[in-house]
Formats: C-alpha cells, structure tokens, sequence
C-alpha cells in the first residue's frame, strides 16, 4: 500500500509513525521488529527518489534498531536487512563524514554479531556501500573492511564466506569501471571525475591465497543452481584478473604448477579452474606462451578420471579459443587438441556443453588465420581435414538422448552453426549434407505436432523448431545460388507448415521461421517470387504481432528483403503491406526498437517500386515528418542510442523515396528534407552513421533533381559535413563525400538549362 | 552468470544482430549500385 501512495503523495504521516514505532521506548520487541520489517519492504519495493527527502528519520530508526545495545537479534537482524535496501537514497548521509562515520561504525559492529544471519546482512550492507560509496572508502578499507572481509572470506559458514568473496569480486569490479572511466577522461583530454584507489591490487597477495582455497572446496554433485564459495571464488579470480592484469600471475602460478597433477581431483580441478579464470586480465605477451606451454597438461585433462577436471578442461579451451585462439590452432597440438574435444562430445553433458563452446571458437579463429581467396572466402583452412568427422559428431551430439541436460542440445547446434558459417571452400560437400541433413530434421519434426502430449514436451519441440530454422539460416547463407533453387521448395514448405502448426503460433519458432525466410529471400533473389501467394499471411501476421517485437521486428526485416529482392514485382502486396507498417508506427504501445526498422523499410518499397510509391508518398512523408521533429531530452545513454538510430533510418528512407523518385519528375518536400539533414549535420548526437547516410543523399539530390536542389544543398553545414566525411576512417563514407562533392561541382560546372 | 559460461544462454541475440547487419549492408549496397560507384567503394574498401 506504501509503495502505491507514497509517491503520489498520499499517507504522508506513515513513515513518521513507523519512525515512532521503533524509537518509542514502550513498544515491544515484535513491534519493532514488525515495524523495521514493513520499513525494509517499503524501502525495497519503492523508488528510491520517493524517499529521499526523508532518509534521516528512516535511517534514526534503521541505526537505532541496528546498535549493540539493542538486546534483541530479530529487531537487530530486521534493522540490517532494512539498513540493506534504503543505501540507495541515504547518499546525503553518506555524503556528511560524521554521518558516514556513525553508519559505517554500526555496520562494522554487526559484522561481528555472534547472530550468522546479522552478520551475513551486514556483509551484504559493506559490499553494496563498497558499490555505491566507493570514493568515500578510503579511511574504513585498511582498519576495517579489509580486515572483516578477510576474515568473512576465511569462514567455514558458507554465507559468510560467500559475501567476503563477493565484496572483493565488488571492488574489481568497481576499479575495473574506473579505470575505462579514466581512460576515456583521458582520451577526451579531462581529468576523470572519480579515480581508482587500487584496492584489489593492494590486497591481492592476502585474498588470492584464500580464494585458492575455496577453489578446492568443491561440491560432489554438479548442481547447476548451487552457488558455493569454490564456484564465488573463481568469479571473483576472474574479476581481479580483469582488473589487475599480469600483477595477479606471480599470486596464482605456484598454486597451478604446486597442484595441477596433484593425486587429489579436488587439487587438479581447482588448479586448472585458476589457470582458466586468470585468462582474461593477461596481456598478451604473457598469455600466449602460458597458454602454450599449458596445452600438453590441458589436453591430458581432458582425458582425466574426474569428470569436474574434464569439464573445467574443456571449459578452459573455450576460454583458450575465444582470447588467445593462436594457441589452439598451433600447429604442434591441433591435431591432439581436436581428437581430445572430439572425445569429449560423448563424455558426460556438461564436458559435452563445454567442448561444444570450444569448437565455437576455435571455428572462428580457424576460419580468420586463413589466407582469404578471391571470393573473400578462403579455400581452405587447417581444420578442413578433420571437418566432415567434427560435422558428423556434432550432429550426432545434438541427438544425444541425454541433450537436454546442461544445454548441451543449443550449445551443439550452435557449434554446428559456427563450424558451417566459417567453412572454407573445400569443406562445401558437407555443407551441402548438412543442409540436407537439417531439412530432414525440420521435417521429421513436423510430424511430431500431433504426438505432443505434455506442456514440457511442447517446450522442447518449439526448441528444436527454433534451433533447427537458425541452424538453416548458416547453411543457407553458404549455399550457392545454383543449389539455392533445388533445395528452396523443400525449405518453404517446411517453414509454411511451421507456420501454420501451433508451433507457429509460439513467439520464439515464428521469429525463428521469419529469419530463416530472410535468409532464403537472399540467397533466391527473384526466384522468391512464387512463394508470395502462399507467404504473404505469415508475413501479415508476423507484422500485426505487437505484443512479441522481436517477431515484428522479423516480420519487417523479412519485408525489406523481400523488396529488394522482387524490385517492382513486389507492387501487388504493397498496399497491404505500407498499410500494416504504418498502422506499426501509429501504434504507441509497440515497442520502440521496431519503428526505425519499419522506416528504413519505406526507403527499399520507395526503391523496389519507383514511380509506383506515389500513391503512397504523402502519408509516408507524413510519418517521417512527424518523425523528423523528434527531439532528444535527458541523459538516459539507450534513449541517445535509439534517438540516433531513429534519424538514421528517416534518412535512409529519405535516400530510397529520392533515389525511387529518379525521372518521376516533381520534387518532393526537397526543403524539408535538407532541413533535416542539417539539423543532424549540425547536431551534437551526430553519428558516423549520420554523416554517411547525409553524404548519400547530398549526392542522391545533386543527381535526381540537378540545379533546382544546389542553393539548398550549398550551404555550410552540408559542406562542413562533406569536409568531415572525407576525413571518416570508414572508406565508404569518404567515397560518398568525394561523389557528393564531385556532384555539386559537376552541377556547378554545367550550365542551367532554360 | 560469469561462472564457467553458463550466462550464455544461446546466442539468439547475436543471431538477431547479424541478421540486421545483414539486412542493412544489402540497403547500403542496393543504394550504392544505384548510384553507380559500387565498384568504387569496393575498391577503396580493399584497398
């Protein structure tokens, strides 16, 4: 009820009661613990501003309740849990010293409660203080929080040891974020607005020991849900890797050297869990010949008696193959570390899950370390040998009865989608088996509709639907556009019947079915024209589903592919689909990520159909008006980002109605449109973007329109904007500024006609 | 979620973005033939 009114103003003498309940010397034990309870709810449930203004009673009756001399536990545990949710709106306390100063005395003092669950809520308190208040730290960190948090890390209570480790993964995690801050203060020439105090590296000798430790105290069991110390601690060496870079090796080596081939699982597990986490903080220098040096000790781990071993292993390579990927496909240890992972797709699924991500990366970095043939495509690449028998495996891994364990089944077709995406030339066959491999699968599928029975069942089904239509966008993408045509039928078909089972019903398969149409409109080009009569209501549905975006936002990319793709043969749809879209952009509860896309769509429908798009001109031109005079308020970085992506895509559309008005003769809302354009070329959110796509269409004017358009174009923004274009790092924006120029001087050259 | 990759959970996000990528590089390029200098800016791009 608090939440609903208090930030409309009502109730206003709730908190100043709630204040009394616990100051009052008569109320009894319940009543304040009742009380600080309701003062934790609020606190956690509202808006932080709502409470600003009366953060000091709030926090008199918090701290009151907290103090040692409060003689009972459930009032002092109810008070800290309290004291937790209300430190987002107490900063003008934390900002006064002798404030900050009594808080942080009542917090360290119940760190020490002899009560774990005190304790264990005041721990909490420190590592969000350390989060929000870091710049005032300095004087609490050496005499008291490192000290309690140590100390908490050390503990055999599992919740203790728990919120030691996680003030540390805080504090990384902080210094880390200032340190981009700095760099970027510096890149901009100014001085950073907060700087970092270099905890971790400071503590670093004392907590890394610790963290070792914990690393050893695995659980028997694989229980993905239980969060522990050892699994904490490996995020929080992660982190303080992050954030120290090199300084952490000399803290975590002996311990790796000391025990990866100790007798004792828990001692190799733990060793090479080190060895992974610390990956990510390294420079290169040091990293590359760790990592080479380690891999005949890796590969051996993948064959280890212990399962935990084999899967940190595996684990390990995928780290290893997505940072320092010239290590895996070094030529010394491919050959063994592929025969290694290859094993591993039958072990247990969670080693399965991990080896699956290790093909993902090591496909990548195959794929890039070869030489690039003519096509852009290389012709082959060091694992084109072993291709077809990983292929093979992979597609029996997604079989696996036991698939749905661990994410194995997505994590396998993922593997399967990277391998096939980044496929040399030479491997081509079993790309083309693959495809057929997976139109079989779709198919078969297909059949099941009618046998599902339970809800988890179905769940799985659409997952598969899912997995399989994505895994068709990366085969189709490979596909010449001589075997397109053959296998096109089958694949359409199998979609339309995806689309019109229940399964197409489901979000997350429509969405999945849309993209994969997106994919074959590309490879097929005009030949996708006769499947319009029998696509066109998935499409129409697709657009009208406002309540799942990310099919909307399928269902318009879908479109713009299929404008491009039909040119003037998608005219006899137009008039339904310009219909849909702009109902679309009518809609204001749709989510905002779809418009840009439906605008960008209006400039390749204007393009496809040329003079045709008049009939649809004024309405069109009316919602880019409209849109057009949207302005930018507040601070709020995503809203900047969409902001800048919605200008983007007006002039995109702005580029395909002036490039499809070619010889149509008239000219229309020419002014408004270079108003516009000089409002983003003047704009202090102008993107790269902006200036590429302004650029386009300075030129797109010039060519379609001739004199008439030159005094609007010869101005200074629009020449200021072209002299930036031409010194973009992105050589298609300065190929567009020379043509631009070029045009406006070729206009200027050329005597007006009468 | 950092623990041992098991934030990751598909990566249907991704597959959303390179399709957008996609899309958008084929509107730029149209745009481009269009005006005729596709060839130019494939050039300056290699080189």
């Amino acid at each position: 009820v608090a939440v609903a009114e208090l930030p409309a103003g009502q109730w206003n003498d709730l908190i100043p009661f709630l204040v009394d309940n616990v100051v009052n010397v008569e109320s009894t034990e319940m009543k304040k613990e009742a009380t600080l309870e309701a003062i934790g709810y609020i606190c956690q449930e509202i808006d932080a501003e709502v409470l600003t203004e009366q953060s000091n009673p709030i926090l008199t009756a918090i701290i009151h309740g907290m103090r040692s001399t409060e003689p009972s536990n459930h009032v002092r545990l109810a008070a800290t849990q309290a004291l937790l949710n209300s430190l987002e709106f107490t900063k003008a306390n934390f900002d006064k010293e002798n404030e900050r100063n009594f808080i942080m005395e009542v917090v360290c003092e119940a760190t020490q409660s002899c009560d774990m669950r005190i304790n264990v809520a005041a721990l909490q308190c420190l590592v969000k203080i350390l989060s929000l208040y870091y710049q005032y730290m300095e004087p609490y960190m050496g005499q008291a929080l490192f000290p309690i948090t140590l100390e908490a890390m050390k503990s055999d209570i599992d919740e203790i040891s728990l919120q030691g480790i996680e003030f540390w993964s805080n504090v990384s995690d902080e210094e880390i974020d200032l340190s981009i801050e700095e760099a970027e203060a510096g890149d901009a020439g100014r001085p950073p607005t907060r700087t970092s105090r270099f905890y971790a590296r400071g503590a670093l000798q004392y907590i890394v020991p610790v963290l070792m430790q914990k690393l050893t105290k695995q659980d028997d069991t694989d229980d993905e849900l239980e969060w522990n110390p050892s699994k904490a601690a490996s995020v929080c060496l992660m982190l303080l890797s992050n954030c120290c870079e090199d300084e952490i090796v000399p803290h975590v080596l002996p311990f790796i050297q000391g025990n990866i081939k100790s007798d004792n699982w828990r001692y190799r597990e733990a060793a090479l869990m080190a060895f992974g986490s610390i990956l990510g903080g390294l420079e290169a220098t040091t990293l590359k010949p760790m990592v080479e040096n380690a891999m005949p000790t890796l590969i051996e781990a993948m064959y280890d008696s212990s399962v935990a071993v084999r899967d940190t292993a595996a684990w390990t390579f995928g780290r290893i193959c997505d940072m320092v990927p010239e290590a895996a496909i070094n030529e010394n240890y491919l050959k063994p570390l592929l025969e290694s992972l290859v094993n591993g797709l039958k072990a247990e699924p969670r080693v399965a899950a991990n080896v699956c991500w290790a093909f993902t990366g090591l496909a990548e970095a195959a794929y890039e370390a070869a030489e690039c043939g003519e096509s852009g495509q290389p012709t082959t690449y060091c694992m084109s040998t072993f291709f077809d028998f990983i292929i093979h495996r992979l597609l029996e891994t997604t079989d696996r009865q036991d698939a749905a364990q661990h994410n194995l089944r997505s994590a396998a077709y993922e593997a399967l989608m990277e391998m096939v995406k980044n496929s040399p030339t030479d491997c081509y066959v079993t790309v083309q088996k693959t495809t057929m491999v997976i139109l079989e699968r779709l198919q078969q599928v297909l059949q099941m509709e009618n046998h599902i029975s339970s809800q988890a069942d179905r769940s799985q089904f659409n997952d598969l639907q899912s997995l399989l239509c994505a895994t068709l966008q990366s085969v189709l993408r490979k596909v010449t556009p001589e075997d397109a045509p053959q296998i096109s039928d089958a694949i359409m078909t199998a979609l339309l019947t995806m689309f019109a089972g229940n399964a197409g019903k489901a979000g997350g398969v429509q969405e999945d079915a849309l993209m994969a149409v997106s994919t074959l409109v590309e490879v097929l080009g005009e030949g996708f024209l006769k499947y319009m009569p029998a696509f066109k209501q998935y499409l129409y549905v697709g657009l009208k589903n406002h309540q799942e975006y990310q099919v909307c936002i399928a269902a318009v990319g879908v479109t713009g592919d299929i404008c491009r793709s039909l040119k003037s043969k998608v005219l006899p749809y137009c008039d339904e689909i310009i219909c849909l879209l702009l109902e679309n952009l009518s809609d204001p509860s749709i989510h905002c990520s779809v418009k840009p896309q439906i605008l960008s769509v209006f400039g390749d429908i204007a393009i496809s159909i040329g003079p045709d798009f008049k009939k649809y001109f004024d309405v069109v031109m009316q919602m880019l008006l409209q849109a057009s005079n949207i302005q930018f308020a507040g601070h709020d970085y995503d809203m900047l980002e969409y902001y800048c992506e919605l200008r983007e895509s007006i002039l995109e559309a702005y580029t395909g109605i002036i490039q499809g008005f070619k010889g149509a003769g008239g000219e229309p809302h020419v002014p408004a449109i270079v108003n516009f354009m000089v409002l983003v070329a003047n704009g202090p959110e102008r993107t790269d973007g902006h200036i590429s796509v302004i650029a386009g269409l300075t030129g797109d004017l010039c060519t379609v329109f001739g004199h008439r358009v030159l005094p609007l174009l010869e101005t200074k923004p629009i020449l200021d904007l072209l002299q930036v274009a031409r010194r973009s790092r992105t050589p298609r924006t300065k190929t567009l500024a020379n043509w631009a120029a070029k045009e406006i001087r070729k206009l200027k050259q050329t005597p007006l006609a009468s | 979620e950092l623990y041992k990759n098991r934030g990751k959970y598909g990566s249907q996000e991704e597959r959303r973005k390179e399709l957008l990528d996609f899309q958008k590089r084929n509107r730029l390029n149209r745009m481009d033939n269009l005006r005729g200098f596709m060839d130019l800016v494939c050039n300056v791009e290699q080189d």
